[in-house]
């Protein structure tokens, strides 16, 4: 007469704020992904300069705090003279986007796929499932080589490429839970009562997955930071005079041991995206799942 | 007498597992009158459960093979295309799980969940006149507030109502025949008697005919016209209650009444949920 371990989902009057103003993890997790965010969004009226302008007097110049550091740079300028504060806010922009359209094409899709996998099984399972063990079984660099070889470098192949990558991820957390559900009663339930099957995936299975959906999502907007960083870095992402982390790095690699700088503050800035993004999603894996809740209590 | 809702003959379900098929249920047969109610009791693993899945179609899924008839209202069910499957479902016949947290969608409200059953076979219904319809549903089942609770989750009802709830989406379009798995089986003492009494009110009401499986006999004795004792998937004494209750000829229906708490045991301290 034990209640069921398996009632997914967060009660409705946990309150999600309150939870969050409770967690210093989950806090600081969202006050650096804001602080990412905000640069995205307000980097053109923020940034002190602009971002692609070319000075030969500031070539090289150290941040503020070294000798010879200017206040009109703070961070410095690279070797072109470009003012380094102003690229990295610009560059998050790029990975911002990026981030966000690869993560919502893959969601969309792998979660597609993986409900399709998981609530019909069979011949229709194997066959989306072999498709994820060919993709896990080939390296994500030699595949982003492919797609850069064939379409040639730039945005939109670099989003096709992640994209391409990651709807595993969803696939597969998907498809295992929407396996688990799908046996539960209240589907047969709903079985009972005459729903079809299309509607029963959608208004009984998809709510239940959502939350383990919103964690993978989040997790995987720092994977896409991160690979949007090496893809540029090694010249298969977006092309210049487009700023971006990756290429940022990529540029001052020459000068690492002289100007360090130049390297230093895009470097921090994917730390600080990739870093934040874990944090919160730990905290929404910690929020959604209720056994942890019953350990903890 | 009229032709029964349900009529089933030699019914045989084996489920597919390790080493070749294992036999679930093995040439059964029995009728269910038109408002006759008609009990399965059996221990667990003797089919008793199969026969309901099979009726409500939901051993497709696990690859079960239906032999032997199986007809409702003169319809021979394994015979059915989905779509007249899907017709047929919460509209003629409807079925009530033992486990009423398990069988509500934890995500869904109450109300929604009982929605469902309108908007599938009631098309033309708008939104107001399934609302109004689920809420007088609600009010009939007993629930309380029912406004209230027609907005709430599952967990935010106690065991007694989540189950209420689920009857009445069984009971919704007054089903032909209603099919309860040990309905009461995951409720108090207490509530027990309520939801039972309340059941057969509601398909004395509405004509229906039901088929309750439990492994409760004191339950089946209060309930049923008729009772049908099986074991190991096959039935071993089939008649009227009172006389297979009094006088039992099979002794393993002998014994499962010896088995049968005596008057006092329910007094013996029992876990109890809220």
């Amino acid at each position: 007469m034990s209640e069921p371990v398996s009632v997914a989902a967060a009660p409705p009057e946990r309150s999600f704020l309150r939870a969050l103003l409770r967690s210093p993890k989950g806090l600081t997790g969202l006050l650096m992904v804001g602080l990412i965010v905000g640069c995205a969004l307000f980097a053109h009226w923020i940034a002190p300069h602009d971002p692609v302008r070319q000075t030969l007097a500031g070539r090289f110049l150290p941040p503020v705090w070294q000798e010879g550091g200017r206040w009109t740079n703070l961070l410095g300028a690279d070797n072109m003279g470009r003012d380094i504060l102003s690229r990295t806010m610009i560059s998050a922009q790029i990975s911002v986007q990026v981030a966000l359209i690869v993560v919502s094409v893959a969601l969309v899709v792998g979660t597609t796929l993986g409900a399709l996998a998981g609530f019909f099984g069979g011949w229709v399972d194997t066959l989306i499932m072999r498709a994820v063990d060919f993709q896990l079984a080939f390296p994500f660099l030699l595949l982003a080589l492919i797609f850069m070889a064939v379409l040639g470098p730039g945005f939109a192949t670099l989003v096709m490429a992640l994209s391409f990558a990651l709807w595993i991820n969803f696939a597969r957390v998907v498809r295992s839970e929407t396996m688990r559900i799908r046996r539960l009663d209240y589907i047969d339930a709903a079985t009972t009562m005459g729903v079809s099957r299309a509607r029963i995936i959608v208004t009984h299975v998809l709510p239940n997955v959502l939350p383990a959906i919103l964690v993978v999502a989040t997790l995987d907007v720092a994977l896409v930071v991160i690979a949007e960083a090496a893809l540029s870095f090694l010249g298969l992402g977006v092309q210049p005079p487009t700023a971006s982390w990756g290429m940022m790095i990529a540029d001052g690699r020459d000068f690492l041991y002289d100007q360090p700088w130049i390297v230093i503050a895009p470097g921090i800035a994917v730390l600080i995206t990739s870093v934040g993004i874990n944090l919160f999603g730990d905290f929404l894996r910690d929020y959604f799942d209720p056994r942890l809740e019953r350990t903890r209590a | 007498m009229s032709d029964p809702v349900l009529d089933i003959a030699d019914l045989t379900l084996d489920y597919p597992g390790r080493g070749g098929m294992t036999r679930a249920v093995n040439g059964v047969s029995f009728a269910l009158q038109p408002g006759q109610v008609l009990g399965i009791v059996g221990e667990s693993g003797s089919g008793k459960s199969s026969i309901g899945m099979a009726i409500m179609g939901l051993t497709a899924a696990s690859h079960a093979k239906i032999g032997g008839r199986l007809r409702f209202q003169g319809r021979d069910l394994p015979g059915l295309s989905p779509r007249e499957w899907r017709a047929l479902r919460g509209d003629r016949i409807a079925m009530v799980f033992q486990d009423a947290m398990a069988t509500l969608n934890p995500v869904l409200r109450v109300g929604d969940q009982i929605a469902d059953v309108f908007r599938y076979h009631r098309p033309a219904m708008s939104r107001r006149e399934i609302r109004a319809a689920v809420l007088a549903l609600l009010q009939r089942v007993g629930i309380h507030e029912a406004e209230r609770r027609i907005d709430s989750y599952p967990h935010q009802l106690s065991g007694g109502m989540r189950q209420r709830v689920v009857i009445a989406a069984a009971i919704a379009l007054r089903p032909d025949l209603l099919i309860a798995d040990e309905p009461t089986t995951a409720l108090d003492v207490t509530v027990q008697a309520q939801i039972l009494s309340l059941m057969q009110e509601l398909i004395r009401e509405q004509g229906t005919s039901m088929l309750l499986i439990s492994h409760d006999l004191d339950v089946v004795g209060d309930v049923c016209d008729s009772v049908v004792v099986m074991r190991h998937g096959v039935i071993v004494e089939a008649g009227p209650v009172e006389q297979v209750l009094s006088t039992p000829q099979h002794p393993y229906t002998r014994e499962l009444l010896a088995a049968r708490p005596q008057f006092g045991a329910h007094h013996a301290p029992e876990v109890q949920h809220g």
